[in-house]
């Protein structure tokens, strides 16, 4: 309990630095292109720590990237059918996302984490399968029209003097759906990380360990698998329902299985063991993946060198191989510092600990042997 | 009457592992269960927590069915109980364990617990005297911060019993407690169990190890899931069948 | 839409598919039965061994019996490997096997797709023309396929209850350590099973690339088969996925005739779905 209270120096300044850093990200990069970046990072990241919330309890679930799907399209839908606002489509895509997990999550809650495993990795195909077959989503062409969120943003800001106001602070449409977005992953994390750091996290990480001896002292495996379910899917239907709203068009592919597995990644390579972790792992790799996009927007601006342009065309060529860079960094993190890219600091202190200590009791030996 | 089975039956295919097991267990003593391996002993403490569901009969407890509740659920009615191979949270350390285990009492609800409130602040001050106050009665307090994993055998063993003690158990359920145990650890969880016996607590021992005889005000014997003596501890150490069975023929 | 002739058709093609799941299926159940744990990758390798088949038929000039052989060999190769480093390394190692069977899988879709880019890559067939069975005429391909099919799984079968290694799989599958004590070799019998059911998911890879043809998602495909197959069945059942592995392959041979589009193969996952809330353990496994 001690430990779980205790927020580390380190990681507090980590949170700090990257919120502001994202705070102030659209005064020095202008382009859309970035802030998309940005955004795609903002889905990983959310999906990734919503999905080891899950993970949290021992249950590792193949259907995460579904569940973004589901708050995705159930927000597109509303929107762009009902007409709705999307104050209200977006955590109504978030509720919707919420219910199917509970719903999928139930028969699957009490049994063995490899048939959670299994259950989960079905239901996730089966769900992106059910979208690709409707109508009403579009099938496997995709949802398209679906209102934008920076026209109803604005639209907040009405009269003479907020419109001024904004044009002061040069905040265009773009950038106030950034802010919303951000505002709204802020909201997943803190919800998030209250979760964990509650008892709530610890008695799931106690169910994890011994699920036997849990009962045996009255704590109700299937109603806090459950909840960690629940939570889990809510953040990844609110920032699947927001992203909706933010690109306008949504297609079934960019939720299937291979996404999950994206996700599964940056959790493990970040590091599973805190909360921290996932965060680190989403944002470095997410922001690899950007960077084939990043550079041939950069390289269309006018004033770009010729090596610059051809560097850009290189790594465009090349950017299909990523996934192995990363498949084989989560190799050597299974099988040579299972803690992650977090853990790697910690590992150093400890070998050069080590080191200093093999160096003391050499000094001390040869003191003595001088002395002999 | 704290505690009564009624025609328990278990069978696990064409396999009876136990047959027709009336026992009842009084408010506030000691009653070993004793038996020979794969006498079913096991089988009926998970069958009275809920772990297993008896192909027939009857449990009642504080005269409440309880046959086939889940296991959450009897544990909330006030029984704790502690297991052969005794798992552990390993990853926490003792103090931690033990603060795990006061999951049901004080009660917190999910809301207090989410958004830290002021009767969860004060039931985890609660929590943190509960825990220091069992750590000191099972002789633990000077481990309290290392890994569950990490103890000797026995503090495990002890561990054990300091969850479920943890849970405020009015039956406390203790599946072979000095199993392992050196000669010193014996005696001190012996004196254990009488101080929780005094302290209110009915207890159900199954053991092995004859030293639990002294402690107990009954003993219950069971072979092949069948009962074949019940009787003070003295009436036991003379009863032919169970010497026969039991003792395989040598008088302790 | 559908006809009473068209049965006969849907009732071969029942047979061809159905045999290839339960031949791809064999070796995650395996894997799911005897060691408890799970091959993510299975369908990604089912996948590419189709592709290496087609490569070294393509590249070396081989005939594709032999590039299949071939294919089947480096599989079960792979299967070793895999037990060494991946099942027995982290036996009980959940996080670990996830972790692996992630990055496996991940490196095999992505050359897949790499190898595949936007060409529809085809083995060529094994048998040409078509017999002539009472007055419905089958292709030679499907009866081929469906035979070497049964032959092997008929082998399997056979492997798994009538030899002492079948015996020792289904003695540690029951009881891991008991098997131990009475002398059987864990890891040897793991190290055969592996790669019997990497090879068998190979060849019904290379049949399966000159039936359908190759593509990068064929894996997940056949995943999700190999999911359906194995949880309806329940763990520890070998005659459970006979069963599903019929009724799978007859649901997906007779919806894309009576269902247009994409809602064939979601309403065959829908009645799986609805049977997996009733009964998430399967229908024949045995408690576990």
């Amino acid at each position: 309990m001690k430990n779980t209270k205790k927020i580390s120096r380190t990681s507090a300044a980590v949170y700090i630095i990257l919120t502001l850093f994202f705070l102030l990200a659209p005064i020095f990069f202008k382009s859309r292109t970035w802030l998309n970046s940005f955004v795609m990072i903002f889905v990983s990241v959310v999906g990734t720590t919503s999905l080891r919330t899950i993970a949290l309890s021992g249950n590792m679930s193949f259907a995460h990237s579904a569940f973004i799907g589901v708050g995705a399209y159930t927000a597109g839908i509303l929107g762009k059918e009902l007409g709705l606002s999307i104050f209200l489509s977006i955590p109504l895509g978030a509720l919707a996302a919420m219910l199917l997990g509970l719903i999928t999550g139930w028969p699957f809650a009490r049994l063995r984490s490899i048939y959670f495993c299994m259950g989960s990795m079905f239901m996730g195909v089966a769900i992106i399968q059910f979208i690709s077959a409707m109508k009403i989503t579009g099938g496997a062409i995709g949802l398209q029209k679906i209102p934008s969120m920076s026209k109803a943003l604005t639209g907040l800001f009405k009269g003479e003097v907020a419109s001024a106001f904004l044009d002061k602070l040069g905040l265009g449409g773009v950038q106030l759906s950034y802010y919303f977005f951000l505002l709204i992953t802020l909201l997943c994390m803190v919800i998030l990380y209250r979760f964990e750091h509650s008892r709530i996290g610890w008695t799931l990480r106690a169910l994890s360990q011994s699920p036997e001896v849990a009962a045996s002292i009255g704590i109700n495996e299937r109603f806090y698998r459950q909840m960690s379910v629940g939570i889990g899917t809510f953040c990844a239907g609110i920032i699947g329902a927001t992203y909706a709203h933010y690109s306008t068009t949504l297609s079934p592919n960019g939720y299937s299985m291979g996404n999950t597995l994206w996700l599964i990644m940056y959790m493990m390579i970040g590091g599973q063991g805190n909360f921290i972790g996932p965060i680190i792992g989403a944002i470095l790799l997410e922001l690899i993946n950007q960077i084939p996009s990043l550079l041939t927007a950069m390289s269309g601006r006018p004033g770009v060198s010729v090596e610059f342009i051809a560097f850009s065309r290189f790594v465009g060529r090349y950017s299909a191989y990523t996934p192995f860079l990363t498949a084989v960094a989560l190799l050597i993190v299974a099988y040579i510092f299972p803690g992650g890219l977090v853990s790697i600091p910690s590992l150093i202190r400890e070998s050069s600990k080590r080191r200093k200590e093999r160096k003391a009791v050499v000094l001390a030996e040869g003191g003595e042997d001088d002395a002999a | 009457m704290l505690l009564e089975t009624k025609n328990l039956t278990k069978r696990f295919g064409g396999l009876t592992v136990m047959n027709n097991i009336n026992l009842t267990l009084n408010k506030g003593e000691i009653l070993g269960l004793i038996g020979p391996n794969g006498a079913g002993k096991s089988t009926f403490f998970n069958l009275v927590t809920g772990v297993l569901s008896p192909t027939s009969g009857k449990i009642y407890y504080d005269g409440k069915d309880i046959t086939r509740l889940k296991p959450h659920r009897v544990a909330a009615l006030g029984i704790g109980r502690t297991f052969q191979l005794n798992p552990l949270f390993g990853e926490f350390t003792v103090f931690e364990n033990v603060v795990a285990a006061h999951h049901l009492h004080p009660h917190s609800s999910v809301i207090d617990v989410y958004f830290n409130t002021k009767k969860y602040r004060e039931n985890e001050k609660k929590v943190v005297e509960s825990t220091e106050h069992i750590l000191e009665l099972l002789g633990l307090s000077h481990v309290k911060d290392e890994l569950a994993k990490n103890l000797p055998h026995g503090y495990q063993k002890l561990l054990g019993v300091a969850r479920a003690v943890a849970t405020q158990p009015r039956l406390l359920l203790l599946d072979e407690p000095l199993g392992g145990m050196n000669p010193e650890e014996i005696i001190f969880s012996i004196e254990v169990i009488s101080k929780l016996q005094d302290s209110g607590m009915t207890v159900l021992i199954v053991e092995h190890n004859m030293q639990i005889l002294d402690l107990c005000d009954r003993v219950f014997v069971i072979s092949f899931g069948e009962k074949i003596f019940e009787g003070t501890p003295a009436e036991v150490r003379n009863d032919e069948t169970v010497i026969e069975t039991y003792f395989g023929g040598v008088a302790v | 839409m559908f006809s009473i002739n068209l049965m006969p058709n849907i009732l071969i093609n029942t047979c061809v598919l159905g045999v290839m799941y339960i031949l791809t299926s064999l070796g995650f159940a395996f894997i799911f039965n005897m060691l408890s744990s799970i091959n993510l990758a299975h369908g990604a390798l089912y996948m590419i061994a189709a592709y290496a088949c087609y490569y070294i038929s393509m590249l070396f000039g081989a005939s594709n019996w032999v590039a299949m052989i071939i294919s089947a060999v480096i599989l079960a190769a792979v299967g070793l490997v895999l037990e060494r480093f991946m099942f027995r390394l982290f036996f009980n190692d959940f996080d670990k096997i996830i972790m692996v069977g992630v990055a496996i899988m991940t490196i095999l879709q992505t050359a897949a797709t790499i190898a595949s880019g936007t060409k529809t890559l085809v083995i060529t067939s094994y048998a040409t023309g078509s017999t002539i069975i009472g007055k419905i005429s089958i292709s030679n391909e499907k009866l081929l396929t469906f035979g070497i099919g049964l032959v092997l799984l008929l082998a399997s079968l056979y492997l798994v209850n009538r030899t002492a290694l079948g015996r020792q799989m289904q003695a540690v599958s029951q009881d891991r350590l008991g098997a131990a004590l009475q002398g059987i070799n864990i890891n040897k019998v793991s190290a055969l099973i592996c790669a019997i059911g990497c090879a068998l998911a190979a060849i019904a890879g290379c049949l399966m690339g000159a039936y359908q043809g190759l593509s990068s998602t064929m894996g997940d495909t056949m995943n999700l088969r190999i999911l359906m197959l194995v949880m309806l069945a329940g763990a520890g059942s070998m005659n459970g996925i006979l069963i599903t592995g019929i009724v799978m392959g007859f649901l997906d041979s007779l919806f894309p005739v009576i269902i247009q589009g994409n809602a064939a193969s979601a309403a065959a996952i829908a009645i799986v779905v609805v049977l997996l809330l009733i009964k998430p353990k399967g229908f024949f496994g045995h408690e576990m």
